[in-house]
């Protein structure tokens, strides 16, 4: 007689555990949840439980009719169900940058001139106004390397190359970003990023490459007016990974035709100011690693 | 016979809700792809379309072209394509040619070394057609907001591959560089092997088109101005250009085409 209590104990329990189960079973609690049959991946982090509405300030749950207000409220007596309401179409930016602070520590190299090749190392400082719109600072330091076109121009043609080095430049830029968008990565990752474009004014300072070996060179102070194109991919809360095109564009003087090797530097640079000016475009590629200050955001708005 | 009965009545009550419990702890979203109801706009369509490109730093002569393309999409992933590209401006100078011409003396003048200008421009050469094929791996897609308010579909993939370009010269070999036994100066053109690499991407307007953009680095052999590289001379001190003159070198080409898609309908994924 007590096995069969036992037996029947074991089974009341078992009973017991079961409608347990069943009562936290999310589908069977609300059947009619929408999005039934969808993953999370759909609806994840736009259903109303995923979003924690005590960190939005001075945002109560008698202020937003229809939303549910997260687990708790949503197992409490009374409280509205979930329901296709609670999905947002788009969802929340996955990145914040208003108010933050980028550093953008960067190389970059130049592209378009076939005789000589600028390495180039500095930095972006950025103050994001608005989330698209920021003000900052550009600086970089350049490194030439001549390319081995420049050298056989002399040996088929028999001339030496007129040729200016660049030294450093810094400017004020400002920043807007027109796009983002989010793309899958084998449809295994969600990657976000956006685009941002740029204006700038600053100053490059250049230096001739005398044609004849051992001659001074002079330098030049050029104001450069430059537009950006770049592609911000969000790795984590304070860091992102930057590829940007950048067209640099300034009137730069070169060393004139006819120098005269007895001629002091100051006439040379008067000279060459005078008759040896030209428009010279300089597209550079630039790989930036940002980092954000404060490191992590606040979302301000509920959706 | 009742502990038998018991322990029977037992096990199968327990039986469901240990599978149960078991089945509880597998999470739903196990195997799941991170994107549901995806737009495969790429899966088994074709593609083709016509659009125009152009040489980035090349030596001597920028080409325009126009650049129709022919596709096929195996999955959302992969696709096999084929590339043409018929150069329109054959006559474009780059900035640094037009400087080496300017520089040269003319014809008629004195020199002592420098070719007059006519004959080196005449062995600089140019593009004069390309066809490419290439496999597509397309890892990434997405969409993308335009100013919050244009949406659009997009992709980004790798391209590699092999293909032919055709090169050109004004006058290959002009008499000038007729001057030992061996010419000073001749340019190697016709039809040549090229290894074809790149990145592209779609971006859609609707879903049977899109804008299509590519990068290709087009790497053959080639002497561009056909005049002495490696320096060889003859017994009498003439320069001496031949095949070993010839250098593995990149040209990149950028194009932008408008693709449609077939069939028009695309799929849409589980």
């Amino acid at each position: 007689m007590k096995r069969l209590a036992l037996g029947l104990l074991v089974i009341l329990a078992n009973l017991g555990v079961a409608k347990l189960s069943m009562a936290e079973e999310p589908g069977a609690a609300a059947p009619d949840t929408a999005g039934g049959d969808k993953t999370p991946a759909d609806t994840g982090p736009a259903i109303s439980p995923d979003l924690d509405m005590g960190e939005i300030p001075g945002t109560g749950l008698d202020e937003t009719p229809g939303a549910t207000s997260g687990k708790k409220g949503a197992e409490g007596a009374g409280a509205p169900r979930k329901s296709w309401e609670d999905i947002v179409v788009v969802p929340r930016k996955a990145f914040l940058k208003k108010s933050r602070v980028e550093i953008a520590p960067f190389t970059g190299i130049t592209l378009n001139d076939p005789l000589i090749r600028h390495y180039s190392f500095g930095g972006d400082l950025n103050y994001y106004i608005t989330d698209v719109l920021s003000i900052g600072l550009e600086g970089q330091y350049f490194i030439k390397e001549l390319s081995e076109r420049e050298s056989l121009v002399g040996m088929q043609y028999y001339l030496v190359p007129t040729l200016n080095k660049l030294k450093y430049h810094y400017a004020l830029a400002f920043g807007y970003v027109p796009g983002y968008g989010k793309f899958g990565l084998f449809n295994k990752w969600i990657v976000h990023w956006d685009l941002t474009v740029a204006l700038g004014v600053g100053m490059i300072r250049t230096e001739i490459i005398p044609r004849a070996f051992g001659d001074p060179s002079f330098t030049n102070d050029n104001i450069v007016g430059h537009g950006g194109l770049g592609v911000r991919l969000f790795v984590l809360d304070w860091l992102t990974l930057n590829v940007t095109f950048r067209d640099y564009v300034y009137k730069d003087a070169f060393e004139f035709q006819g120098r005269d090797s007895s001629m002091d530097i100051a006439t040379v640079k008067q000279r060459s100011t005078e008759s040896q000016t030209q428009l010279v475009q300089n597209i550079m590629m630039f790989f930036s690693i940002g980092l954000f200050v404060p490191p992590s955001f606040t979302y301000r708005t509920p959706r | 016979m009742r502990k038998v009965i018991a322990l029977f009545v037992g096990v199968i009550v327990c039986l469901p809700v240990v599978a149960r419990a078991e089945k509880e702890r597998k999470s739903p979203l196990t195997d799941a792809p991170v994107i549901r109801k995806r737009l495969e706009l790429r899966d088994k369509r074709f593609e083709f379309g016509v659009g125009a490109g152009v040489t980035i730093g090349q030596d001597f002569y920028n080409a325009l072209m126009v650049m129709p393309k022919l596709a096929f999409h195996f999955n959302d992933w992969i696709s096999l394509a084929a590339v043409g590209g018929f150069n329109l401006t054959p006559t474009w100078k780059s900035s640094f040619n037009k400087d080496v011409s300017g520089a040269l003396p003319a014809p008629g003048t004195e020199s002592v070394k420098s070719p007059h200008a006519p004959d080196a421009v005449a062995t600089k050469k140019h593009i004069a057609y390309a066809l490419l094929g290439q496999i597509e791996f397309i890892p990434l897609s997405g969409k993308i907001a335009i100013l919050s308010s244009l949406f659009s579909y997009f992709d980004f993939y790798i391209l590699a591959g092999g293909g032919v370009v055709g090169l050109a010269a004004s006058d290959p070999q002009p008499d000038a560089c007729k001057t030992g036994s061996q010419p000073s100066c001749i340019a190697t053109i016709g039809t040549k092997l090229a290894i074809n690499a790149g990145v592209g991407a779609h971006a859609f307007v609707s879903r049977w088109a899109a804008l299509n953009f590519e990068l290709h680095d087009l790497v053959y052999k080639n002497n561009a101005s056909g005049r002495n590289v490696n320096g060889d001379r003859d017994a009498s001190g003439n320069n001496v250009v031949n095949d070993k003159d010839l250098e593995w070198t990149n040209n990149w080409v950028f194009s932008l085409n408008v693709q449609f898609f077939l069939p028009t309908k695309a799929k849409i994924s589980r």
